[in-house]
């Protein structure tokens, strides 16, 4: 059977991390024309959504404190698929961008799509889109590295201190179990180890929350980096380290595009 | 207009404000704000035994 004769789709949309402000119009009008909304988000964006489709069901429930949350996102796909089936035009509403530092909405499409079902995903603005804003960082002009914190302390990295370092979920840095919603004082301190390998302990970083509604400002709290173990944060909390040294020029490189230079004049 | 209303034109109009609301709407916006505000917000986790 053709994808696109079998009834039932899914498509994941962004709703944008400030409350009216992002959602794009594509976003708000599969909302609006969907059948039924999943949705996991600040309980605020949920309101919201309610008003664009009678059929919002939140996906918050799913957590539960102790629970493996890789369960949790495994229900959330299931949980969605099972409307795909029955035949229903599901739209799954993610914060931010979608696909950004998010499994379930990637998973949910690779899934429906192997079934036979019409999926897609359409971009949001994401929490680091509102960072490099707020912060007024242009991440061309000396690159941005992105990781979440914890696979940042599990897995050896090479990372590059010229570069700007940002840090997602510090505040469940480290949390093997997956199931923790803050891991605390001395997980965030062997973080703050594993960075001292390549900055300074007083090099300034920024702790940044970016805000859901519009009346509210980002949180930007610049710390140096050893007092970030005690700082206080939430799990909406993300990292930003700026570079702590100048790009180093690669020579050998730089004398071979010379060379190429001469050819192509 | 809902307090969830006013929170979207603000989000979304350039040129509304909290200026332009009565204190009766100030004030229902005020509680409407004041409750939940935290939800889970992490979607993604990468175990140390995932290959």
């Amino acid at each position: 059977m053709d994808e696109t004769e079998q009834a039932g789709s899914i498509v994941i949309a962004g709703t944008g991390m400030t409350l009216g402000a992002h959602i794009t119009p594509i976003c708000r009008s599969h909302i609006e024309q969907a059948d039924v909304v999943f949705t996991s988000a600040h309980p605020m964006i949920e309101l919201w959504l309610q008003e664009m489709n009678p059929d919002v069901r939140t996906l918050q429930g799913l957590y539960g404190a102790g629970k493996d949350r890789r369960i949790t996102y495994r229900e959330m796909v299931d949980v969605m698929l099972t409307e795909v089936r029955a035949g229903k035009k599901v739209v799954g509403a993610f914060y931010g961008h979608p696909g950004v530092f998010a499994w379930s909405p990637h998973k949910v499409i690779e899934e429906a799509r192997g079934e036979g079902y019409a999926a897609q995903m359409l971009p949001g603005i994401s929490a680091e889109d509102c960072l490099y804003t707020h912060l007024g960082v242009d991440p061309g002009k000396v690159g941005s590295q992105n990781f979440e914190a914890s696979q940042f302390m599990f897995y050896q990295r090479n990372i590059d201190p010229s570069a700007y370092l940002i840090l997602w979920q510090v505040a469940i840095a480290g949390d093997k179990s997956i199931a923790r919603f803050a891991t605390g004082q001395a997980y965030r301190q062997l973080l703050v180890d594993v960075l001292a390998q390549y900055y300074p302990l007083d090099h300034s970083v920024a702790l940044y929350e970016c805000p859901t509604l519009p009346t509210d400002e980002a949180r930007i709290e610049w710390i140096p980096l050893k007092d970030f173990a005690t700082a206080q944060i939430s799990l909406i909390t993300t990292m930003a380290v700026p570079p702590c040294q100048k790009m180093l020029k690669n020579q050998a490189i730089l004398d071979e595009l010379a060379e190429l230079d001469k050819i192509n004049q | 207009m809902s307090a969830i209303q006013i929170l979207e034109k603000l989000g979304a109009n350039a040129s509304f404000n909290l200026d332009q609301i009565s204190n009766e709407e100030k004030k229902q916006l005020e509680i409407y704000i004041e409750g939940e505000s935290t939800f889970h917000a992490s979607l993604i986790n990468t175990g140390p035994d995932v290959e």
